[in-house]
């Protein structure tokens, strides 16, 4: 394993001091749970990690103004305790199956968005409640759809010396509703082989506002967005529903590996679209 | 844990330490973590080291230059295999007496011109730090140059096909000929033809493999090691040209086996490098490391043609089995064996013919696993089982109960079953406990159940000439000490010798204390594998501890003035048995002993039946001591939109002989379960063009605490086994139907089956989609 300097900055401004070297090769450090087991494969050979763990700045979770603002090192296991968190029944869905518990006491929100990877279990949710992020640098801040955060496999529009600050939330308890499933080749601690996040909007049988949002299927996690589209006002019906399942197996784009073929995944898109709709009207 | 005597069946006495769940002497240091395990172990001046491994399947190697590395800074040594005395190890099994070698079965220690799998290993790096042995592949380069290469058996038997192995790449072939099943085949109402196929899958033990080895102040090369087999001193010894009394191989508690420390792993690397050091050596390979490099279990292609009567008789049977042993031939003729014996299952089968084969690729090589081809055999029987009762329209419980074999039925090989078969009573409750028919909750769920019955000998093949030699002494406070040279791999081998000893000697548990593991100052006890320790050292234990017992209960006779067979030994006391007043304490009888000269230890070995080889032209023979029987069932949830299975229920009953622990061996078959429902589901070394596409345990998957049902366990005792006190060897045979159970159980449920391992979810949804595409 190759050495690396560990700087420990007591608050944000020092974190973003360390990153303002603007060297791609000084990397944040949340969790770790990814970052260590990247440097010991060698896929990831940073000369500096900026560990974050005693920033109070990127904690805290709080609702404001119709805004759920979840802060940068969030852990995956707030996300089964906090009832601010809680009531969002696809995050909640997804924290509960993402990797183990020991990995979910470490890993953080901001670290499965900064890996970028397609299959990362928090980054469906997220795009389907339509998530902002907030990123900071010695220069201010600046903030953006999640879903263009995303440029590819471990690829984003994060700069080198910006940190993730926050994700914003839009929250309307109104009538909306949301669901997750993840299909791994086991129960616990499995990569994905596809992942849907559904969440729904309704007006009595009409379906006022919907967000689809894929995972392991494509380069980046997607939103469905031609899927949507189908259900957008439409009423809620098994015609629509199959539909609006059978455009997102075709928009999503996946890939052939060790897991499975990219025909089942598009197939299993297809089936857990639909599921996940259905799962998340029941809900209403 | 259901336990059930058998009163009509077995009438076994009531003993005072044997049958009774008590806590393992191992248990408190693992459950706090003092234990040590080999890797655990430091010593001053000690040295790390690194393998260099081949990064291509076939190649010719054109040049190694160690010069960079020799000049590097913390570097100690660098080995080659132009630096070995011997240059290969021996791959046959260790204390076989037949001193004959198979020709070709050595394996280099170090590739020299040629790798011929992908994580061979072709140099050593010991340096004062491991992370400078680390940098061994920066430091050494390696010119290859690729070599034409075979990746699947077929290929390899083809004419022209790249030679791995010489002459023709075949490893083994076994020929079982019983009976004449081709002119039986014709008396068949149905013929049913099936083909199964196995994956290659890894031990996934939590310890990897590791040891420490140094040169100790009389010059005898000592290694401290996780291995099941202290008995490699030999092969060491000869692959470095060492006498083999200047071999020493320690032992430790081994973090699990499975058969994947049965061959050698870092026992020549560390020994090498300490001897050429002078200094201790350590090695602990990584993760990804023993899942390249160490062996896998074979992959079977088997293909099944049964004969059956209308009325469900089995008539005859044509079974052909195809093995990947890999690069190297390790064990495969042996595990080839052991498939190819029990090809047909426990069922009567009068006409039989086997031929199985295992053909050398350019893929990782394969060696043990718990099951040792047995257990890849069981996959196919028991599916073939349940396809002949489909294509009879019968229950396929009822096809099985027709074709049980009964004691004194034989296998293949003509060998008879001695002891007792309760193979029908072993089905009926583990069916029984799955409880009712449940109905699925949603349209596209669909529930199944499956069940598997199996046959798994215990013991070594009867003509490597089996023995054990146990120790067991008296100390003058009438605390007890055991040598025995058991390497313990988790599933209490020790402490079994510990409960007989305490049974026999009168003496509680915890004032007995076992050394084992250990080749020069522990007695041999073999090897922990084969399922052999309980029934071989057990019984070496239980003669050694019957010996010190009879010599007491001699002076104890004359001493309370009573005949011989009126004493006996229970909490530190001895005593008359109809009057227990009349006794005196254990220590006073330990000093009168002492006193006089008495033996108060005795050391005794224990042998097993020993049999001639096979006949060449047939295969028939005896192969092995005995055999245990049980069954598995499991019920499952299959979602048939997306082919995801969930085992819902599992229950395993076992006919065990008699459990000497019943804890001990609900553990066995609960974790026999647990594997096996990896090997049914997950588990898959996906090896393609010789390249391993699942590194690490993030693609190799194992199950979690979240796959795993509760495994009901019913422990049955015929009291009919050759261990002590009628047990049956465990270890294996808990593994072996638990696979073919599952698939039985998701072919129940979608009605199709799916023949390859492991069932995932894709290949259950293709066989799915077949079923519609026939009725569409």
């Amino acid at each position: 394993m190759r050495d690396f300097e560990l700087l420990q900055p007591k608050n944000l401004a020092d974190a973003l001091d360390a990153l303002a070297q603007n060297n791609a090769s000084v990397h944040p450090l949340a969790g770790g749970t990814d970052m260590l087991v990247d440097i010991r494969a060698q896929r990831a050979q940073p000369d500096v990690l900026v560990a974050l763990q005693n920033v109070n700045e990127l904690r805290g979770v709080t609702r404001t103004n119709g805004h759920l603002r979840v802060g940068a090192s969030t852990t995956i296991a707030e996300f089964l305790k906090n009832p601010l968190l809680t009531e969002h029944d696809a995050l909640r869905q997804a924290a509960s199956v993402f990797a183990n518990p020991l990995i979910r006491n470490s890993a953080t929100i901001a670290g499965n968005i900064g890996s970028a990877s397609p299959a990362g279990d928090m980054l469906p949710p997220l795009l389907a409640f339509d998530a902002q992020i907030e990123l900071v640098s010695k220069n201010g801040t600046r903030t953006m759809p999640l879903n263009e955060f995303f440029l590819g496999p471990r690829k984003t529009a994060r700069n080198a010396n910006e940190l993730i600050s926050n994700l914003q939330l839009p929250i309307s308890n109104l009538q909306t509703a949301s669901a997750f499933y993840k299909l791994g080749l086991r129960q616990a601690d499995a990569i994905s082989l596809v992942s849907v996040a559904v969440w729904l909007q309704r007006d009595s049988d009409m379906i006022r506002d919907v967000r689809i949002a894929l995972g392991a299927v494509a380069p980046r996690p997607m939103r469905a967005t031609r899927a949507e589209e189908i259900l957008h006002g439409q009423i809620f019906n098994e015609t629509n529903v199959k539909e609006a399942a059978r455009v997102a197996s075709e928009e999503c784009a996946p890939i052939d590996d060790l897991r499975a073929s990219a025909n089942y995944r598009r197939r299993m898109v297809n089936v857990y679209v639909r599921r996940m709709l259905e799962q998340a009207w029941r809900n209403f | 844990m259901i336990r059930l005597d058998q009163p009509n069946l077995a009438n076994l006495p009531e003993l005072r330490h044997i049958g009774k769940p008590l806590p393992r002497i191992d248990a408190m240091g693992k459950v706090t973590g003092a234990t040590k395990y080999a890797g655990d172990y430091v010593m001053p001046n000690m040295l790390h080291a690194k393998v260099l491994r081949s990064k291509y399947p076939s190649a010719k190697i054109l040049r190694i230059d160690v010069s960079k590395a020799r000049g590097f800074p913390g570097i100690v040594a660098v080995l080659t295999a132009d630096d070995l005395p011997g240059a290969r190890v021996t791959t046959d099994i260790p204390g076989v007496t037949d001193t004959a070698k198979r020709a070709g079965t050595d394996a280099p220690i170090l590739a020299k011109d040629r790798v011929r799998f992908m994580g061979e290993a072709i140099a050593i790096v010991a340096a004062e730090e491991l992370a400078i042995a680390e940098r061994a592949s920066d430091l050494i380069e390696v010119d290859y140059e690729p070599y034409p290469a075979v990746f699947t058996p077929a290929e390899a038997m083809q004419p022209g096909a790249p030679i791995v192995t010489e002459p023709d790449n075949i490893v083994a072939r076994w020929r079982i000929v019983k009976g004449d099943a081709d002119a039986a085949m014709k008396n068949a109402d149905v013929i049913v033809e099936g083909t199964y196929k196995t994956q290659f899958i890894d031990h996934a033990y939590l310890e990897p493999e590791a040891g420490i080895a140094w040169v100790d102040e009389n010059g005898v090369l000592t290694i401290r090691v996780s291995t099941q087999v202290v008995e490699h001193f030999r092969s060491i010894a000869a692959a470095l040209q060492l006498p083999q009394n200047k071999v020493h191989v320690m032992g430790a508690l081994v973090g699990g086996g499975f058969g994947g420390k049965e061959d050698i792993t870092v026992e020549l690397f560390i020994g090498l490098a300490a001897l050429k050091t002078r200094r201790p050596v350590k090695m602990i390979y990584t993760r990804e490391e023993s899942l390249l490099a160490h062996c896998k279990r074979h992959p079977f292609t088997i293909t099944h043609k049964t004969g059956v009567t209308r009325s469900g008789r089995i008539v005859a049977a044509q079974v052909n089995m195809l093995a990947d042993s890999g690069a190297y031939v390790y064990l495969s003729p042996y595990v080839l064996l052991y498939a190819a014996s029990s090809a047909v299952g426990p069922y009567r089968v009068n006409n039989v013919t086997v031929n199985a084969c295992a053909v050398a690729t350019n893929n990782t090589f394969t060696s043990a696993f718990r099951g040792f081809g047995a257990a890849q055999a069981c996959v196919a029987y028991e599916q073939q089982m349940d396809e002949i009762a489909r294509e009879l329209d019968m229950d396929p419980r009822q096809v099985r109960r027709i074709n049980y074999a009964q004691a004194g039925d034989t296998t293949p090989n003509g060998q008879a079953f001695r002891g007792a078969v309760w193979l029908e009573e072993c089905a009926q409750r583990a069916w029984d406990a799955l409880g009712e028919e449940t109905k699925a909750n949603a349209p596209h769920m669909k529930i199944g159940r499956g069940l598997a019955s199996y046959m798994q000998s215990y013991g070594r093949i009867t003509w490597f000439h089996d023995t054990s030699q146990a120790w067991v002494g008296l100390e003058m406070d009438g605390s007890i000490v055991i040598r025995c040279g058991v390497p313990d791999i988790g599933g209490g081998q020790m402490n079994t010798l510990a409960q007989i000893t305490a049974e026999v000697l009168g003496v509680p548990m915890e004032r007995i204390t076992v050394y084992g593991t250990d080749s020069a100052l522990t007695p041999l006890a073999g090897t922990t594998t084969a399922t052999r320790q309980m029934y071989m050292s057990g019984n070496a234990t239980y003669q050694a501890a019957l010996a010190v017992r009879k010599t007491l209960a001699e002076r104890a006779s004359q001493h309370l003035e009573c005949e011989l067979d009126e004493i006996d030994f229970a909490d530190n006391t001895v005593f008359v048995k109809n009057d227990a007043s009349q006794n005196m304490p254990l220590t006073q009888l330990i000093a009168i002993c002492a006193a006089e000269g008495l033996p108060r230890a005795n050391l005794s070995l224990f042998k097993a039946p020993f049999t001639d080889k096979l006949d060449p032209d047939n295969a028939q023979g005896d192969i092995w001591p005995d055999y245990t029987f049980g069954a598995q069932a499991v019920k499952v949830a299959v979602d048939t939109e997306t082919g995801e299975v969930r085992v819902l229920k599992s229950a395993a009953c076992h006919d065990v002989g008699r459990a000497l622990n019943p804890a001990a061996v609900a553990g066995q078959i609960e974790g026999g379960a647990a594997q096996g429902l990896g090997y049914a589901l997950m588990e898959d070394v996906q090896i393609v063009n010789g390249v391993t596409l699942t590194p690490s345990f993030a693609e190799y998957l194992i199950p979690t605490a979240s796959d795993i049902p509760e495994t009901k366990t019913i422990i049955l005792e015929s009291g009919t086994g050759l261990g002590p006190f009628g047990a049956k060897g465990i270890g294996e045979p808990a593994l072996t139907p638990m696979a073919p159970a599952i698939a039985n159980a998701v072919a129940d449920a979608i009605g199709a089956r799916v023949t390859q391992l492991p069932l995932t979810p894709e290949r259950v949804l293709e066989a799915i989609d077949k079923i519609e595409t026939r009725f569409s």
